[in-house]
């Protein structure tokens, strides 16, 4: 009787105390794009994907302004909820929206414990709405579809770590500032075109492909996907699997800073233009190498400082290794930092013939 | 004469390596889940440090009880009477009472309100307050073997969500943790003031003493105790001072939690929502070592039977979880036991010491 008892209270102890979300039946977000809408308005467009499994999986496009960004939901008519943002991949911003400044919308997601840390803040050239609106067939829709493009670049491509976590990092951080990926529409696809340089939160510059590599190779130890490099004869080299061992050095960061960046590279030339790949031809080709980077990474440096940004991290580099760091000190100081760059290459394998 | 030394002496009895997943269990508790900016807002990136300069004040605590502790198989509520006489000995009894019975009601309060914030905001807080108190009167009915059973449970099941901080080295920038000691001594005190509380919880080797057979051995185990939790600690202090930047640190309530959202698992998107459900088997051993402990006093101060007595602290425990109704009043009970906890371990562990000290010498010159 009093197991009896027990059973029956836990029984309706157990049920019903919160409101149940099933799988199949809500609609799954892994999109947003944020756009300048009329009157200081944002504007957002999300991509909403519903999972039954009768059907196939079916991708809706629904755009709404509002001022804020969790009132957008409530302005999105017609929409099936409750949406869960569990599975939320990538958040999107329009060029105008992130010279603005983004981190009020992010902030809402970093305090939404629903949502995840994985999430890619993107930049689009041009508009986000279209971008997530437009025709083109992906198996597994836009968000997922983003997800790995950017994913991919990361791990294999050129492309810096990067993710809400990492902004938010860099953002709060002394010394240092974001960055994120540059999104582009082409009549056929969506292309990665760069990285965008954030002063705080808000868009300041870009870099190209070609710049991201060199940002990529200084920035930490890290290891590259692919990079072709010319060299003085005119032909072409291509180097893959790169390594990067990078060593930040900052003197005197309290009174007079300097800093000096050692980077140790390793790479696999896999195509050569030229007629035989010799002992020389390699030297060449690593000497070659490490100029371009020298030249590039200081003058990146150099842009970076006219810009005021330090998406390098510098500053915290210079925190790591002064005792009692002032960092009012040495914000005056960064401008007109003066930057070395020492870069070594080994060009390793040369494929399997001669 | 404690009650222990008649009848069946060795069935209540429990093996002396069980103090070391007593005292871990219940210094472990919700503190861990978001405790490193506190420390962080004095020490820095030192944080670090001061978790095990805690840790080694901790072992001198522990060495301290077993001094107090160290004639004859009493526990504290014995050496109270003992020492002061009944009426000022029950007031210290009912005193360290009420100290425990606000360990249970912060920790159960302070999990209930993680859970709302993380995985049902709309959860009422009386559902699992019930729901762990039944648990808990279940596991205090089986006396004192059963809640050392939890203690061992609550440590081993729990075991491998160390292994999770895999994940956030992935994101981490360890040069963070650069320049060491770069802190003025001042900030390594108060940053050590504030690591206290995530460290209280040894308290119950005082009254849990006498149930441990070869007492005098268990101190090593006692020990190792306090060694796994300062281990447990340095590395989560370690990762979440790598993982997130000095700024973002401060702005994250729950960094243990936030640090789990990286987890990547093939079959669950947020990796938290597991980590909470492993952590009721964390709290669980808390809320019951402390509400045995205020139960012995009741036992033995006010002379009702235990299996009554723990009814009357359950309603008490309910009610007052019950009635607190936001996070302001979380964090307040929070600072209230961080401060009460400072005192019992900086003045009052100490001042009995020194007062078992001295008894022991007049008592011998008589």
């Amino acid at each position: 009787m009093k197991y009896a008892c027990c059973l029956a209270l836990f029984c309706f102890l157990l049920t019903g105390c919160v409101a149940e979300e099933i799988i199949d039946e809500v609609p799954i977000l892994f999109i947003v794009g944020y756009d300048q809408g009329e009157d200081e308005k944002i504007k957002g467009t999300i991509s909403l994907q519903t999972f039954d499994p009768n059907q196939k999986v079916e991708t809706r496009a629904f755009e709404a302004e509002a001022h804020t960004s969790k009132g957008l939901r409530n302005q999105l008519s017609g929409l099936p909820k409750p949406i869960s943002i569990g599975k939320m991949a990538v958040l999107l911003f329009s060029e105008d929206m992130a010279e603005k400044g983004i981190i009020d919308i992010l902030d809402s997601f970093l305090r939404d414990p629903a949502a995840g840390r994985l999430i890619y803040v993107g930049v689009v050239e041009g508009s986000a709405s279209e971008l997530i609106k437009n025709e083109f067939q992906y198996l597994q829709g836009i968000g997922p579809f983003l997800q790995n493009l950017i994913k991919e670049s990361i791990e294999y491509g050129n492309m810096p770590q990067n993710n809400i976590h990492l902004f938010d990092y860099k953002y709060y951080g002394d010394g240092m500032d974001p960055v994120a990926p540059v999104l582009r529409m082409e009549e056929t696809e969506v292309r990665i075109t760069g990285l965008a340089l954030f002063d705080d939160d808000k868009l300041v510059g870009k870099l190209n492909l070609d710049e991201m590599f060199m940002f990529s190779l200084i920035n930490k130890s890290f290891s590259a996907g692919l990079y072709e490099l010319e060299l003085p004869g005119g032909e072409y080299a291509n180097l893959q699997k790169i390594k990067s061992k990078v060593n930040y050095k900052v003197k005197n960061g309290n009174t007079n800073p300097s800093l000096n960046i050692s980077v140790k590279l390793n790479g696999n030339v896999v195509e050569y233009t030229g007629e035989k790949l010799t002992k020389e031809k390699k030297k060449e080709i690593a000497k070659t190498f490490e100029k371009k980077v020298e030249i590039q990474g200081v003058n990146m440096v150099e842009k970076f400082q006219e810009l005021g940004i330090d998406p390098l991290s510098i500053g915290d580099h210079a925190r790591s290794q002064t005792r009692h760091f002032d960092f009012e000190k040495w914000n005056e100081h960064y401008p007109d930092l003066p930057v070395t760059i020492d870069v070594k290459v080994n060009i390793g394998e040369s494929g399997i013939i001669d | 004469m404690s009650d222990l030394e008649q009848g069946n002496r060795n069935d209540l009895l429990i093996s002396p390596f069980l103090i070391m997943f007593i005292i871990h269990s219940n210094q472990v508790g919700v503190g861990v889940l978001g405790f490193q900016r506190y420390i962080a807002a004095y020490a820095g990136n030192d944080a670090w440090i001061v978790v095990i300069v805690t840790g080694l004040i901790f072992h001198l605590f522990i060495w301290m009880m077993y001094r107090i502790l160290s004639d004859g198989t009493f526990d504290i509520i014995d050496l109270h009477n003992k020492w002061f006489g009944k009426w000022i000995g029950s007031v210290f009894n009912l005193a360290l009472m009420m100290y425990l019975l606000l360990g249970t009601i912060v920790i159960l309060r302070t999990f209930i309100e993680v859970i709302q914030a993380w995985m049902f905001p709309e959860l009422a807080t009386w559902i699992p307050v019930a729901l762990y108190l039944l648990l808990t009167y279940y596991v205090l009915a089986g006396g004192f073997r059963t809640v050392a059973g939890i203690c061992f449970f609550g440590v081993i099941i729990p075991v491998w969500l160390v292994f999770t901080a895999t994940a956030p080295i992935k994101f981490s920038t360890f040069s963070n943790l650069l320049p060491m000691m770069d802190h003025s001594l001042k900030d390594f005190a108060l940053g050590t003031r504030q690591m206290t509380l995530s460290y209280v919880g040894i308290d119950i080797l005082l009254l849990a003493y006498p149930f441990l057979k070869n007492p005098r051995s268990s101190r090593i185990w006692a020990h190792m105790g306090v060694l796994l939790t300062t281990l447990v600690y340095t590395m989560v202090m370690i990762v979440s001072l790598a993982f997130y930047s000095a700024g973002q640190l401060q702005q994250s309530i729950w960094s243990t939690l936030i640090a789990w959202k990286v987890v990547e698992l093939p079959f669950v998107e947020r990796f938290e929502y597991i980590g909470i459900t492993f952590w009721c088997f964390v709290v669980f051993p808390n809320i019951c070592l402390t509400m045995w402990g205020a139960s012995r006093v009741g036992k033995k101060v006010l002379h009702i039977k235990q299996k009554y007595f723990v009814i009357i602290l359950i309603a008490f425990v309910f009610t007052v979880c019950v009635m607190v109704v936001n996070r302001d009043q979380v964090d307040y009970l929070n600072t209230l036991t961080s401060i009460i906890g400072t005192y019992v371990y900086y003045f009052y562990i100490p001042f009995i010491f020194l007062y078992s000290m001295i008894w022991r010498r007049v008592k011998k010159r008589i």
